[in-house]
């Protein structure tokens, strides 16, 4: 068969929708949509293919069929008119789901039991998460703010948010129940109450996916903001744990699953962390069952999933550069490379993201590509001792202070020489078409290398892949 | 017969090529999509810039070195000392609070964003907790509407620029020629209220506003002291 719908049939049909959600915005149709995804999951299939055994034909029909129908349902749901009026009077009890600044104001997203509203608030009125209350006010369309490729509209959306709301009146109203909004709120003010300030920011980051704004900054200089948004590193520190420490088989699979959700619904479901549980959680299952999964093919039927219950999330940038960095370690580990070299790892996901960094904020710090060598696995040991340190402090446990002085040491000269790298790096990588093209080619060649193909069928199969990213690169990235 | 012992031998070269052909036309399809934008002139032109929207470049805009001179704010609500305090530049609410004796036991700490960076001439308001001890109604900054509110503003700009006759115009009712008396309001931005208002109707607070092409953050900030709605 089809090395390619042998080992991730998957990814044929992902490939396809990918191409067909690029286009969304040019306004094609439902129909053609479907074809476009068809053509592609097609040509994938094909151009790894070599003979065909029995169920090729099968195969083959039922990936090209679920490419094009899933990718023609999605465009008919992003389509869809919305049949809201444009300016409604409302009075609507709700939760506050998230909170965030927004330039110099909060962003609020506010959960009533039939949609979810967003609205503006200015300083110093403050609206926490979890909190309850009765707007009076006027809803209307999401609006598309752009000044820069950044679209408002689609961020919103792949939040699961469809109208914006001007409040003429906000009232708290007591709380019903404890929910997980409350918790985090609670947790949130303990952290920022009891941890000290080293701690701080790394804690917000891992157990409730909140960013320090000192710390975004640190990090953003570094190259490493990636280690602050709760992701398939976070995830998978935590499963990897759960795995070193619970015994083998139903069980241990069954709380290493129960940890992992519970994990990802308190950092706030962000779409990273929930494409790297589901994938994990596949393995697991394909563990359990003694069907090891390939990881490609996790990732891609991760993927799909999420697009099919959300399609918006396509446009949400963290899920993008999850699932680039994703299929990067899946291709890098099918390719049978010795652990020796591993570390080409971290440097193949910076160049694989670098169009989605760039395309999202204008540049990127060339020291990155040196810092995130020693960061990725440096930090993937000091998050379980973060969190460590933050019971001790959260739980009032009194400790000697004498035992953090090392930590701080430590983290002082981490700091300090991430400083002096990027003084010595000092250049950025700003954005260029030919990024997408790189990345493209990347993935593309380990992808077949790792289905055995040899170079003349690799370097085709990039000529077509690359001929058709040149027609959606600015699409792929913004 | 031959065809297929052809097909037979060469198959992983036919699947190649068909692959190939198959991502081509993809491409061609993904090409040659214009999308449903018709490639038409565009039918309105970009006038001049009217001069009244020059008004909008503040000195602070334009470069200007300002002043070190003292700030001075208000302070009202939960507070030990509320009144008017000179304070330096630059600095946050914690600062002010600070100097005016500090928070009261009444004092709702989650409604007051003590982080904050103040502005000369602004109003703090610290909302406080009612009698059984629940939040009051949480103020909405810079309405120029506090009587329709159960609290005042917590946080307005006093120190706007005013329209030049001290009276308050109705956004929904003022004419072109009215809009136009407003702070950073030119015909261009008049013609998108008036142009606002006949497709959505009337307005249904002054922070709508924001929705009109033209109108910004800061532009709303300095109208919200001259408007108001009558709907």
């Amino acid at each position: 068969m089809s090395p390619a719908l042998e080992k991730f049939p998957s990814l044929t049909i992902f490939s396809g929708w990918i191409a067909s959600l690029a286009l969304y915005h040019q306004g094609i149709a439902p129909l053609l949509s479907g074809t476009l995804s068809l053509l592609v999951t097609l040509g994938f299939a094909l151009v790894f293919t070599r003979n065909t055994p029995k169920r090729f034909w099968k195969v083959l029909f039922l990936a090209v069929l679920v490419s094009f129908s899933g990718a023609f349902w999605m465009d008919q749901g992003l389509s869809r008119p919305e049949s809201f009026p444009e300016k409604t009077e409302v009075s609507i009890m709700g939760t506050v789901l998230s909170s965030r600044t927004w330039g110099n104001r909060f962003a609020v997203v506010l959960g009533s039991s039939e949609e979810r509203f967003l609205m503006f608030i200015k300083p110093p009125a403050t609206i926490m998460e979890g909190d309850r209350l009765h707007i009076e006010g006027y809803a209307f369309p999401l609006r598309d703010n752009r000044k820069d490729t950044f679209n408002e509209i689609l961020y919103w959306k792949s939040r699961g948010v469809v109208r914006e709301i001007i409040p003429g009146r906000i009232s708290p109203v007591k709380k019903d129940s404890p929910s997980i909004h409350t918790w985090r709120s609670a947790l949130r003010r303990k952290i920022d109450l009891q941890v000290p300030q080293f701690l701080r920011g790394y804690l917000l980051a891992s157990w409730l996916g909140i960013k320090d704004p000192e710390l975004r900054e640190r990090h953003g200089r570094w190259g490493t903001s990636h280690l602050l948004a709760v992701s398939g590193f976070h995830v998978g520190i935590l499963a990897g744990l759960l795995w070193l420490l619970l015994p083998r088989g139903p069980a241990g699979s069954l709380i290493i699953s129960f940890f992992l959700w519970a994990y990802v619904l308190f950092t706030g479901l962000s779409p990273s962390a929930v494409r790297a549980a589901m994938m994990l959680q596949m393995i697991l299952l394909g563990d359990l069952l003694n069907r090891p999964l390939n990881a490609i093919n996790s990732v891609a039927v991760a993927c799909m999933a999420m697009l099919l219950f959300n399609p918006w999330i396509f446009w949400d940038l963290g899920w993008r550069l999850s699932v680039t960095a994703a299929f990067t370690i899946a291709s890098f580990s099918g390719m049978s490379i010795s652990p020796g070299k591993a570390f080409l790892l971290s440097p193949l996901i910076w160049i694989t993201t670098a169009p989605l960094v760039t395309g999202a904020f204008g540049a990127m710090p060339v020291a990155g590509l040196l810092i995130n060598l020693a960061a990725i696995p440096l930090y993937g040991l000091l998050f379980p001792v973060f969190s460590v340190m933050g019971f001790f402090y959260l739980l009032d446990i009194p400790f000697p202070e004498m035992a953090v002085l090392p930590l701080r040491a430590f983290l002082s000269i981490w700091n300090g020489t991430c400083d002096l790298v990027c003084r010595i790096i000092p250049c950025q990588l700003t954005w260029h078409p030919l990024l997408v093209f790189f990345s493209a080619s990347v993935i593309m060649a380990m992808i077949s290398i790792s289905t055995g193909s040899g170079w003349k069928r690799t370097t085709l199969a990039l000529l077509a892949v690359n001929l058709l990213v040149s027609s959606l690169s600015t699409s792929l990235v913004v | 017969m031959m065809v297929k012992k052809i097909f037979q031998d060469k198959k992983g070269l036919f699947f190649l090529a068909g692959g190939v052909i198959c991502l081509f036309l993809a491409w061609l399809m993904v090409s040659s999509f214009s999308g449903l934008v018709p490639d038409e002139e565009p039918t309105t032109v970009a006038g001049p810039l009217p001069a009244a929207e020059k008004q909008e470049i503040s000195p602070e805009d334009a470069g200007e070195e300002k002043p070190e001179a003292p700030w001075v704010v208000y302070i009202t609500g939960a507070i030990a000392k509320p009144g008017v305090y000179e304070i330096h530049p630059d600095s946050r609410v914690f600062e002010l609070v600070e100097q005016a004796g500090g928070l009261t036991s009444r004092a709702d700490t989650l409604r007051i964003n003590l982080a904050m960076k103040l502005q000369d001439g602004v109003h703090v308001h610290v909302p406080a907790l009612n009698e059984s001890g629940q939040r009051e109604d949480i103020p909405l900054s810079g309405s120029s509407e506090p009587e329709s509110m159960a609290d005042p503003p917590s946080f307005s700009f006093q120190a706007s620029a005013g329209t030049g006759t001290g009276e308050r115009i109705d956004i929904n009712r003022a004419d072109a020629e009215e809009l136009q008396t407003l702070p950073g309001i030119g015909p261009k931005t008049a013609a998108s209220i008036i142009q606002y208002r006949s497709e959505h109707g009337c307005f249904s607070c002054p922070e709508e506003l924001i929705r009109v092409k033209g109108i910004g953050e800061k532009k709303l900030e300095k109208l919200k002291t001259c408007i108001f709605c009558d709907s």
